[in-house]
């Protein structure tokens, strides 16, 4: 093994493979670092190029472009609170705050160490632990993936901010969600409202990118300032290297979270956009002081980055040894690996151990090279949180919309963008946490397709208490949940209504979260009725979900009712609430900012996005910027070639077909590139 | 998700662009000249669909006067329910739109929720066939193994079938023919992929199951069968240009269902349920994938792709190309054969649609 260990390494420098493995390092870094773009996307645009290459060039290639995208993606985390890709979406939590208080390079570079130290980390605990993999897949039937998955959800606990029921309701929103369209199982499709596009269920990123750039960018346009509240000084001189001390001083936490990575990648279905959760779930769980969590604590930063970087190397290995891709990412590139003749199996792990080798040390090197770069160029990138930050809201609002749009090439997509942000301003505003809706989210389809097989192979619940590791789980749940109950009593107790509303879910505004919870209750009374009239399979779940929901949104409406009367009674009526409640929202602006984005919209209904989306862009700088319309018109027209250079040209997507696209060409001369505007 | 598109995946719609375009050289006044082609598929980059449509597309333009464009464009969701109704509602009959998807015949006859296309009245181009699916089993469902056919008789465990949706193809037909063998089962749907297929029938957490080839020969075997944990019982054949079924080289020694089912029980089968297993199969016989324009398309354009997808089909270089995924190439289905089951498509015999719709009902009811 050893041997295959070093044949592994050399395969990695035999010259040309350390250039394309740079070439695909680079690549990576900036399909990470655009929020909606990422590793699949890459894979898809290189996987052509890769067809005639040599096999170990080609994977390296390939494999370092997929390993760093979860290294810079932390760029957006931290700078725009808009997770780069669905692995880095736990970053937000502490690192945005970071960047707001002028520390975006200390976040930096605490995440590019534990990136690559996870990478590299991840790569050796993988090359120990080969010898388990194939027992451990094997004892994880769909039985055990279940437990996995509530356990995954008990991490709720330590996401939840203020009021804990809220965060609990919010998993439950977020799970209601998961059953949206066709079951997992079942033929039945629930609460789609007649749209076809819901039929598939709710992609994750539109919802995503709705629920957390939306609200920060709406923040960011009505503060008409730059993201970090504070004068570049020279107090933040040497902050970079802070982090990476940061880094060292938390050496365990790092530790934990590598191997909690690996081996979530190591089980199937799971995966990395859950894995930056559980990671941070465990650093705020295993902290002694847990109060600065949300509002800037390094530890939030250092636990999901160090984690997401190694489950890329936990899950290659079924993917080569079984065939059986963790995610979509592995998948494709299991694809590639079959192209190039890398036929996955056993032998893998054993005639043709070298071959893993070379890729396990792709994967660590390429993280070591992607942190290296990153640490370098970042220095340049964490001036962005000090220019204007109007003069990044067209920029990101671009590529939020199209990589909505990638997604499922749908108008339904931006509509989701825009409707999650509309629900994502008023849950930040009026303290509802937005990570547990997010896991439970992602959660909440894998648990029911196991639970509903479970039920069915087994004819019956009896595997919950018949199966040694599904009882070891439940224990492990039970556990976990006694410690948060045990931790958020504690915390209430040594600061019973601290003043403060920084962090998630912490914000007080009775009348924004009254109204949340009313619609909540009846959006959950409604659920419960709608799924009575479904065969049993498919209503099980989402009324199991609903029946508590009811119960802890009335309790919210009490909560909500009773902060709304002492507001009431300080602020001395309802008017002068709201005049306060309204400053302190910034509604004007949200709802002219809100407007933007349906203008937008409509904009692109009736000519098409190629020419909406530059024209938003202009509009956006002249009227809200109040910049000179050179700049504005200039700054769109590199919108637009962005659009058709690399949206259109590369990625080939379909466009929607706007009413102007439909008739006018009817009426031009054949021949025009008509490509350049529909 | 699983790999499904809902729980985690980051959907790709992007094209293989640069592997599928081709610019053509200049021919006088032809009907695509400098004309691009796009093809919708209704999955997203990187699945078996998408790979078939795309080996195929990248020797399609060369068949066709004038040397077009052609790409790939994927409209991923409502399995392929949003691209077919695209297709057949929203696509111009210019023939430059045109869809390359799973012939999801079933869907059509149980009025599956959300499907407003129909195959009869789309513009037929061509359809194309992967190999046929097969049948297998774990051996410990019986004291000595399954062997022989004859030994379904002594099955002592409870069935478990390893199962997708009640309307996927494979799933419609084999658990039929496990009905009609008398192998009573549970369907447990609801997983995704042959990786997940394949890890259920190892784990022993379901025992019986259909596949399709890749997941036959490139998961099962290796994982089950080489392992002597499981055999292969039955195999439903390809269809002749006469009509008739012959068994698939690629499964060697595995009977095609019929002469399996006499050889298990000693008779033909027949009955309700024969009839409508035995138009299940026609149908879905007919091709895997079936490459349609919208209604009333350009019938100048219908004739050069039908001929083109021909020729494209049965090119050496997608035939090679083919080889590398699949273990035979392809099948090419033309109108001639395809118009006879269209029309039989149009006039399903009432009856046999309400057995489908119930059997779909009782599938999907719960446990």
């Amino acid at each position: 093994m050893l041997d295959a260990f070093v044949q592994g390494f050399l395969h990695v420098f035999a010259w040309p493979t350390p250039g394309y493995l740079l070439l695909g390092v680079m690549m990576g870094i900036i399909l990470g670092a655009v929020p909606g773009l990422g590793g699949v996307i890459g894979l898809v645009i290189l996987l052509p190029f890769t067809f005639d290459m040599e096999t170990i060039p080609a994977i390296a290639l390939l494999l370092g472009m997929f390993s760093v995208t979860s290294t810079s993606d932390t760029i957006a985390s931290v700078l725009l609170g808009i997770p780069g890709t669905a692995a880095s979406q736990a970053t937000v939590l502490d690192g945005h705050p970071l960047a707001k208080q002028g520390h975006a390079e200390r976040a930096f570079g605490a995440a590019f160490t534990v990136s690559a130290f996870g990478g590299v980390f991840g790569a050796l605990i993988l090359a120990v632990s080969l010898p388990l993999v194939l027992p451990i897949i094997l004892a994880f039937s769909k039985a055990e993936l279940f437990m996995l998955g509530v356990l995954g959800l008990t991490m709720v606990g330590s996401l939840t901010g203020r009021v804990v029921v809220k965060g609990l309701l919010m998993a439950c929103l977020g799970l209601l969600m998961a059953c949206v369209g066709y079951g997992q199982t079942m033929p039945v499709p629930r609460f789609y409202f007649g749209f076809d596009y819901l039929l598939d269920g709710l992609p994750l990123l539109p919802v995503i990118l709705g629920l957390f750039a939306i609200p920060e960018l709406i923040e960011l346009a009505a503060k008409n300032s730059s993201i970090s509240q504070t004068i570049k000084s020279d107090s933040q001189k040497g902050d970079l290297f802070e982090g990476v001390k940061d880094a060292f001083r938390h050496w365990g936490l790092t530790l934990r979270c590598s191997l909690i990575g690996t081996y979530v990648g190591i089980l199937p279905g799971l995966g990395s956009s859950i894995v930056d959760w559980i990671a941070y779930g465990h650093a705020v769980q295993t902290a002694k002081d847990k109060s600065k969590f949300g509002t800037g604590d390094i530890r939030g930063v250092i636990a999901p980055e160090a984690a997401n970087n190694a489950v890329k190397g936990g899950s290659l290995i079924p993917t080569v040894a079984f065939g059986i891709p963790g995610s979509l990412g592995a998948a494709i590139l299991l694809g590639a690996l079959i192209i190039q003749g890398i036929q996955p199996g056993p032998e893998m792990l054993t005639t043709k151990l070298d071959v893993t080798f070379s890729l396990v040390w792709t994967i660590a090197i390429a993280n070591i090279i992607g942190a290296g770069l990153l640490m370098v160029w970042c220095k340049p990138v964490a001036r962005i949180a000090f220019i204007p930050g109007q003069l990044i809201i067209p920029a990101v609002i671009t590529f939020v919309m199209m990589g909505a749009w990638l997604t499922g090439v749908s108008i339904g997509d931006w509509i989701s963008v825009i409707v999650m942000g509309f629900i994502g301003y008023v849950m930040k505003r009026g303290g509802w946490p937005r990570p547990p809706l997010v896991l439970a989210l992602i959660l909440g389809s894998i648990m029911e397709q196991t639970f509903q097989i479970s039920m069915r192979a087994h004819q019956g619940p009896s595997w919950l208490w018949e199966r040694p590791i599904v009882v070891l789980l439940g224990l492990l749940c039970l556990i976990t949940i006694a410690l948060a109950a045990r931790g958020i009593i504690k915390t209430k107790r040594d600061e019973t209504d601290k003043d403060t509303e920084a962090g998630e879910g912490n914000e007080r505004n009775a009348l924004i979260s009254l109204p949340f919870s009313i619609t909540l209750a009846a959006l959950f009374t409604y659920a419960a009725i709608a799924s009575l009239g479904w065969p049993s399979s498919a209503a099980r779940f989402p009324f199991a979900i609903a029946l508590p929901a009811i119960a802890m949104a009335l309790f919210t409406c009490l909560i909500d009712a009773r902060s709304l009367r002492s507001e009431l009674a300080t602020a001395g009526g309802l008017g002068p609430l709201w005049s306060t409640t309204k400053t302190k929202i910034q509604a004007r602006k949200s709802a002219v900012f809100f407007a933007y984005l349906l203008g937008l919209l409509l904009l692109s209904l009736l000519v098409g996005q190629k020419i909406a989306l530059p024209v938003y862009v202009a509009v956006y700088l002249i009227r809200w910027g109040n910049y000179a319309p050179y700049i504005a018109i200039g700054y769109a027209l590199v919108a637009w070639g962005i659009l058709i250079a690399f949206y259109d040209r590369v990625m080939h997507l379909v466009w929607y077909p706007s009413l102007l696209s439909e008739w006018l060409p009817a009426y031009l001369p054949e021949g025009l590139p008509l490509w350049l505007i529909f | 998700m699983t790999l499904r598109s809902k729980t985690g995946a980051i959907l790709c719609t992007a094209a293989l662009s640069f592997a599928t375009t081709f610019t053509g050289t200049a021919q006088a006044d032809d009907f695509y000249e400098g004309k691009t082609i796009e093809i919708i598929v209704g999955f997203e980059a990187g699945g078996g669909t998408d790979s078939a449509a795309r080996i195929i597309a990248r020797h399609l333009g060369k068949h066709i006067p004038g040397e077009p464009n052609v790409i790939i464009k994927n409209m991923p969701g409502g399995g392929t329910l949003l691209a077919q109704n695209y297709i057949y509602e929203r696509a111009k009959p210019d023939g430059l739109t045109i869809g390359f998807n799973p012939f999801q015949v079933m869907a059509q006859v149980t009025e599956r929720e959300g499907v407003r296309f129909n195959y009869s009245d789309s513009t037929f181009i061509a359809g194309v066939l992967a190999p046929g699916f097969m049948a297998g089993v774990r051996h410990d469902i019986a004291p000595g193994g399954i062997h022989k056919p004859e030994d379904i008789k002594t099955i002592d465990q409870p069935l478990k079938y390893t199962g997708r949706t009640p309307l996927h193809s494979i799933d419609v037909l084999a658990t039929a023919a496990f009905d009609l063998l008398g192998m009573e089962h549970v369907y447990v749907p609801g997983y995704n992929g042959s990786a997940d297929l394949t890890t259920s029938m190892v784990q022993n957490e379901t025992n019986i199951s259909g596949a399709g080839s890749i997941h036959w020969l490139k998961h099962l075997t290796p994982r089950l069968i080489d392992e002597g944990e499981g055999t292969g019982l039955f195999q439903f054949g390809v269809l002749q240009s006469d009509g008739t079924l012959a068994p698939d080289p690629g499964y060697p020694g595995v009977p095609l269902f019929r002469d399996f089912y006499k050889q298990a029980l000693g008779t033909e089968p027949s009955g309700p349920l024969y009839e409508a297993f035995d138009f299940a199969e026609r149908m879905q016989g007919t091709a895997s994938w079936i490459v349609v324009g919208p209604p009333e398309m350009d019938p100048e354009a219908t004739a050069i792709l039908r001929e083109a997808y021909a020729k494209a089909v049965n090119d050496p270089e997608t035939v090679a190309e083919t080889l590398k995924v699949e273990h035979v190439p392809y099948g090419h289905i033309g109108f001639d054969i395809a118009e006879g089951i269209l029309a039989e498509l149009a006039n399903t015999d009432p009856a046999i649609a309400q057995f489908w719709k119930d059997r779909l009902a009782k599938q999907s009811g719960g446990y």
